[in-house]
C-alpha cells in the first residue's frame, strides 16, 4: 500500500466523514464547456478491503445509476456542475459536489459504520437487517415525534419506563443512574435521578443511535452499568452547497405538531444547524382526556468543523427547552388520596375537552450543551484528540399550592458539569491498536432559593477524575478486545437534618475510588456463524440522590429517603450473542446476559407508615443488596429481499433481591413482537412504497410482592401499528410521504412500565400524518 | 488555528468556571408546612375551653408527632374553631388566614368514629355560600370513647354529592392535613 494512501486511510479512520475522492483526470483541462456532454464513469469500493461494492446507489443530480458487479457506474450527457449522492447499504450515504472540466474516472472509497471506538456488534449485510444494532438517521427522522428514549426503544435490549409524557431508557432490565446517554463523545450530565425525569436530549440531533454495552463501556466514566446510548453527529458533507431535510409530522391523539429542519453546509467550514419544535396538547386514551399532559419543545443546535489531514476540529452547541405538563389526576396527597386515586375508575380532574395548556403540576427543563473537539493526526501510529464540554442544566417543578405559590416552582434545581477528556489512540501495530484517556470533570448543582419548600435534594460540588486504557487486537475473523479504567470523585454537599427545633443544615464528604475492568471476542466461524462475548465488572458509584435525597417525588405518593452509608455498587456481567444465517434470506440471532450485582442500590418499601399531620405515607429508604439480573432475547428474521420480510422477537427478562428473596420491581415483562413488511419499487430507483404491520404481546408480571408496589401489575396486553410510507422524487427532491397508526385497534390498556399505571389507562389511537423533504 | 481554538476553549471555560462561587441560600424554612393543627372547643352557655392540639415538628421527618386532647361533656354543644400554624417559622406563622382566603379551593371533613359520640355541624361558608369547616359546632351526645378525623382538602370537588354535607366520600382533591384524635365524653 502506498504510503500516501496509507496516510489518507488513517486520517478517515478517525474522521468519520469516511469519504475519499481521488480525481484522476484523463486530459488536460479544456476549459469549461455549456453543453452537457461530459461522461462520468465512478468505481465505488470499500474502504477497508478494496472490494468492489454492486448496487450501490448514486444518483447524479437525482438520476439514479446502479453499479455494477465490478462496483462501476457509468453517466453521461452531464453538465459541468454535479451533485452526488452514493448510498449503499451499511454505509452512511454521502454527498458529493464536483465541477466537471472533462470526461472524468473517479474511485470511491466508503467505509462502513462503525464508531469511534469501535465496539463488537454481531453485523449483518446490510443496514437495514433486524434486529438493528444501531438506528441510522433515515430511521430517527422516521419517528420524528417520538422522544429520544422511545426512538431507542427500536434497539435490541432497549425498553422504555414511562412516568405519562416522560420517557426514559431501560437497558437490559436497568435504569436511571446505570444508563448513560452520550453525547458529542461526553456522558450527558443532567438531573436524570428521577423516575419522572426524561433525558434532556432532543434524538433528532442525532444522525444516528446505536447501544453499547461490552468493554467499550469503560471508555466512559462509569456510572453506566447496564449500557450507553451513543448519539452520533455524522461529519458534514464535503458538498459546499447548502442541503438538509425538512419533515413534519401531525399526530392525532394530542393534535401534535412535530416539525424539525436540519441544514447542511460544507466547505472549507462546515455548519449544520438542527431546528425542533413540538406542540402537542392533552392526550386521549380510548375513553378519556389525560388532562395536562401537554408537551412543548423548542431546541436549536449548531455545529461547526474542519476537517484536514493533519488535523479536525468540531464546536457544537445545543439547547434543549421543554414544558410538560404531568396527569392532573396524579397529583396527590397522602396514603387515603392514593387509594382513592388508584380505584378511580376515570382519574381525578379529567376534563372533557382538548386543551393544550399546561398547569401545574407541570416540569420546565432547560439543558445546554457546548462542546469542543479537536484532533491530531501526528502520524500513522498517534492520534491525539481532546474534548472540553461543558453543560447547564435548569430543572423547574411546579404543583398545586396554597396561597398563590402555584406559579412558584417547588423544585427549582441549576447544576453545571465541566468535562475535559484527553486521549491518545495509537497503533501498536498492523492488528494491535489501542487508547489511553485521561477524563477530569466538575459538577456544581444548586437549589435555587425562593421555592419555600426543603430542597430534595441537597447543594453539592463534586470533583472527579478517570483514566482509561483499551486494547484491540483485529484478526481475520477474530477480534479481541479488553479494556480497564478507574474513576475517583470527591463529593461536598449541604443538606438540611429535619429536626424537631427546625431545619439543620449540615455538610457531608464523600470519596468514591472505583476500578474496572472487562474483555470481549468476536469471532466470524465459517457457514455464516458469529459469535461474540463480553464479561465485565464495573463498579458504580452512588448518586446523589441514593444518598442524600429526602421528600416527596412529583407524581409519586411516597417519602424517599437518601442514605450517605452508601457504598460502591459492584457489577459482573456476562453476555453472549450467536447470530446464524441459515440461508441467504434467514437469519436466527440469540443474545443472553447474566449479571450479578452486589451492593445493589435500590429503594427498599419500608414495613412502618410514615404518620406526618398530612396523613399516612408510604416510607421508602435507599438500601444496598446483592441482586441477579437476566435476560434473553431471540430473534428470526426472514428478508425475500425483495418485497416481503418477517421477523419475530421474544425478549424475556428477570431479576431477584437475593437477600429480601423476591422479584425487583420494574424489570420489564416478556413480550414477544413481530414485523411483516412489504416493499415495492413503484419505479425503478426513484419511488419506493414499505408497509408495516407490528404487532406487540405483553405477558403480565407476576411474583411482586404486596408492600414492593403501590397497585399489582396490570394483565397482558396485546397491540399493534401499522405504517405506510412512500418514497418518491417530486419536484426534483426526494420525499416520503407516510401515515403510520400507533395502537390501531385502539384498545384500552395498561402498561407495568408506565408509572401512571396506578391512575390512568395508556393512550388510544394515534394517526401521523409525516411528510420527509430532502433538498 | 490550534491557538485559536485554545483561545475559544480559554475564553468559555474560564468565566463559566468563575460563575460558580458556591453561595449559601435560604433553603432551611418551609412556608408552607403546617406543622401544628389547634382545635378549640368553647362549650355554649359558658364554661372553660377545651383544646385539642396535633404538632408535628419535622414535617415528613421520622419524629412522632405529639398529641394533646381532653375530655368533652356529653349532651354539652361546643363552637369548634380550627388554627393550622407552622411553628417550624420563627415567630411561629399563622395559615389558617391563607386557606380562609382560597375557601373555595379547600374543605375541612370532620369524621366522628362512632355516632353515638354527636354530630358536626359546618357554622362557615366560602365566597360561593359552599361549607369551608374553619368553624363548626360540635353536639356531644353520650359518654362514650372514639376517635374524631379531621382532613383538610386542597381543590376538592365541593359540588360533589353530599360533600357540603360534610361526607368526604365524593370530595377527591389533595389531603393537606389528615389527623386522628382520640376523644372521650364524660
Amino acid at each position: 500500500m502506498p504510503k500516501e494512501k496509507q496516510i489518507s486511510k488513517l486520517i478517515f479512520r478517525f474522521l468519520l466523514s469516511s469519504l475519499l475522492v481521488q480525481l484522476i483526470f484523463l486530459a488536460p483541462n479544456n476549459g469549461f464547456g455549456q453543453e452537457c456532454k461530459f461522461k462520468l464513469s465512478g468505481k465505488v469500493l470499500d474502504y477497508e478491503h478494496e472490494l468492489s461494492l454492486t448496487h450501490t446507489i448514486v444518483k447524479v443530480n437525482n438520476r439514479p445509476y446502479n453499479t455494477d458487479s465490478a462496483g462501476v457506474f457509468f453517466a453521461d450527457s452531464l453538465c459541468a456542475k454535479i451533485h452526488l449522492k452514493i448510498t449503499h447499504p451499511g454505509c452512511e450515504t454521502q454527498l458529493i459536489y464536483l465541477v466537471l472540466t472533462k470526461d472524468t474516472q473517479i474511485t470511491f472509497y466508503l467505509e462502513h459504520d462503525y464508531h469511534q471506538i469501535k465496539p463488537l456488534v454481531l453485523q449483518g449485510k446490510s443496514h437495514d437487517e433486524y434486529p438493528l444494532f444501531r438506528l441510522n438517521s433515515n430511521q430517527i427522522i422516521a419517528s420524528n415525534e417520538k422522544s429520544f428514549a422511545d426512538m431507542a426503544s427500536a434497539l435490541p435490549g432497549v425498553s422504555v419506563l414511562k412516568t405519562g409524557n416522560v420517557s426514559k431508557p431501560i437497558i437490559d432490565g436497568l435504569y436511571g443512574n446505570r444508563v448513560g446517554i452520550v453525547d458529542n463523545g461526553v456522558l450527558l450530565n443532567s438531573q436524570q435521578w428521577g423516575n419522572d425525569h426524561a433525558p434532556e436530549i432532543d434524538g433528532l440531533t442525532a444522525s444516528s443511535i446505536s447501544l453499547i454495552k461490552g468493554p467499550e463501556l469503560l471508555s466512559y466514566p462509569s456510572a453506566a452499568i447496564s449500557g450507553i446510548l451513543v448519539i452520533e453527529k455524522k461529519n458534514i458533507d464535503k458538498d459546499p452547497h447548502l442541503h438538509g431535510l425538512a419533515n413534519y409530522t401531525y399526530s392525532s391523539n394530542g393534535r401534535g405538531h412535530n416539525a424539525n429542519i436540519i441544514l447542511n453546509k460544507g466547505g472549507k467550514i462546515g455548519l449544520r444547524t438542527i431546528i425542533t419544535y413540538k406542540n402537542v396538547g392533552d392526550m386521549q386514551t380510548p375513553r378519556y382526556f389525560l388532562t395536562n399532559t401537554s408537551k412543548k419543545e423548542l431546541n436549536f443546535s449548531l455545529q461547526a468543523e474542519k476537517s484536514g489531514e493533519k488535523k479536525f476540529w468540531r464546536i457544537n452547541y445545543q439547547i434543549f427547552n421543554s414544558n410538560l405538563g404531568i396527569l392532573r389526576g396524579a397529583h396527590i396527597g397522602n396514603l387515603t388520596d392514593l387509594s382513592n386515586a388508584i380505584n378511580a375508575s376515570v382519574p381525578f380532574f379529567t376534563e372533557n375537552n382538548f386543551s393544550r395548556n399546561t398547569m401545574a403540576p407541570s416540569q420546565q427543563v432547560t439543558h445546554q450543551t457546548l462542546s469542543l473537539k479537536k484532533m491530531w493526526f501526528i502520524n500513522l501510529k498517534n492520534t491525539w484528540s481532546f474534548i472540553y464540554n461543558a453543560q447547564q442544566n435548569t430543572r423547574k417543578e411546579f404543583d398545586i399550592r396554597r396561597g398563590n405559590r402555584t406559579d412558584r416552582p417547588s423544585l427549582s434545581l441549576n447544576k453545571w458539569g465541566h468535562y475535559a477528556e484527553l486521549k491518545l489512540s495509537k497503533n501498536l501495530s498492523k492488528n494491535l491498536s489501542s487508547e489511553f484517556g485521561f477524563q477530569p470533570s466538575f459538577d456544581w448543582n444548586n437549589n435555587v432559593a425562593g421555592t419555600g419548600i426543603l430542597p430534595l435534594i441537597p447543594n453539592y460540588n463534586k470533583f472527579g477524575g478517570g483514566i482509561f486504557g483499551c486494547l484491540n487486537l483485529d484478526k481475520k475473523n477474530s477480534h479481541f478486545k479488553t479494556s480497564a479504567r478507574l474513576d475517583y470523585a470527591h463529593i461536598n454537599s449541604t443538606l438540611y437534618l429535619r429536626t424537631i427545633v427546625g431545619n439543620i443544615p449540615k455538610n457531608d464528604k464523600k470519596q468514591f475510588l472505583g476500578a474496572s475492568a472487562a474483555a470481549g471476542f468476536l469471532h466470524n466461524f465459517k457457514n455464516q456463524l458469529q459469535i461474540k462475548t463480553d464479561l465485565l465488572y464495573v463498579q458504580r458509584m452512588p448518586g446523589i440522590n441514593e444518598l442524600y435525597s429526602f421528600g416527596l417525588h412529583q407524581g409519586v405518593s411516597g417519602i424517599e429517603e437518601g442514605n450517605s452509608l452508601l457504598k460502591m455498587e459492584k457489577s459482573l456481567k456476562w453476555q453472549i450473542a450467536i447470530k446464524k444465517e441459515i440461508h441467504h434470506a434467514l437469519s436466527v440471532s440469540l443474545e443472553s446476559f447474566v449479571q450479578r450485582i452486589n451492593g445493589f442500590i435500590y429503594l427498599q418499601p419500608q414495613p412502618d407508615f410514615r404518620l406526618t399531620i398530612r396523613g399516612a405515607f408510604p416510607l421508602f429508604i435507599y438500601q444496598q443488596t446483592n441482586a441477579d439480573i437476566l435476560g434473553s432475547t431471540f430473534f428470526v428474521n426472514y428478508d425475500q429481499n425483495k418485497n416481503w420480510l418477517f421477523n419475530v422477537n421474544a425478549a424475556w427478562y428477570a431479576g431477584y433481591n437475593r437477600i429480601d428473596k423476591n422479584k425487583l420491581i420494574y424489570i420489564p415483562p416478556a413480550q414477544l413482537s413481530g414485523l411483516i413488511s412489504y416493499r415495492k419499487k413503484i419505479n425503478y430507483h426513484t419511488s419506493k412504497l414499505e408497509i408495516k404491520f407490528q404487532p406487540r404481546y405483553v405477558l403480565a408480571v407476576n411474583g411482586i410482592e404486596a408492600n414492593q408496589d403501590f397497585k399489582a401489575p396490570p394483565p397482558d396486553f396485546f397491540i399493534a401499528n401499522l405504517s405506510l410510507a412512500l418514497h418518491t422524487q417530486f419536484f426534483n427532491k426526494e420525499m416520503t410521504f407516510g401515515i403510520s397508526i400507533d395502537n390501531v385497534f385502539d384498545h384500552s390498556y395498561r402498561d407495568y412500565l408506565n408509572r401512571m399505571r396506578y391512575f390512568a389507562d395508556e393512550t388510544g389511537r394515534n394517526i401521523h400524518f409525516k411528510l420527509v423533504v430532502n433538498f | 488555528m490550534k491557538i485559536k481554538l485554545k483561545s475559544i476553549i480559554f475564553a468559555i471555560a474560564l468565566p463559566a468556571l468563575l460563575i460558580q462561587s458556591c453561595k449559601k441560600d435560604d433553603h432551611d424554612h418551609e412556608e408552607e408546612l403546617i406543622t401544628t393543627l389547634k382545635v378549640t372547643l368553647t362549650p355554649v352557655g359558658g364554661g372553660s375551653a377545651k383544646f385539642f392540639i396535633y404538632k408535628d415538628l419535622d414535617g415528613d421527618g421520622a419524629n412522632v408527632a405529639s398529641i394533646v386532647t381532653d375530655s368533652l361533656d356529653s349532651n354539652k354543644i361546643y363552637n369548634l374553631v380550627l388554627e393550622f400554624i407552622n411553628e417550624a417559622e420563627n415567630p411561629a406563622k399563622d395559615i389558617t388566614a391563607e386557606i380562609r382566603n382560597e375557601g373555595k379551593d379547600h374543605q375541612v371533613f370532620y369524621q366522628l368514629s362512632n355516632s353515638n359520640l354527636g354530630t358536626i355541624k359546618y357554622t362557615d361558608a366560602d365566597g360561593d355560600g359552599r361549607p369551608l369547616g374553619l368553624s363548626a359546632e360540635f353536639t356531644a351526645s353520650k359518654s362514650v370513647k372514639g376517635s374524631l378525623k379531621i382532613t383538610l382538602r386542597h381543590e376538592p370537588n365541593k359540588a360533589g354529592n353530599n360533600v357540603a354535607n360534610g361526607d368526604i366520600t365524593n370530595a377527591k382533591g389533595e389531603t393537606d392535613i389528615e389527623v386522628d384524635f382520640p376523644i372521650f365524653i364524660k
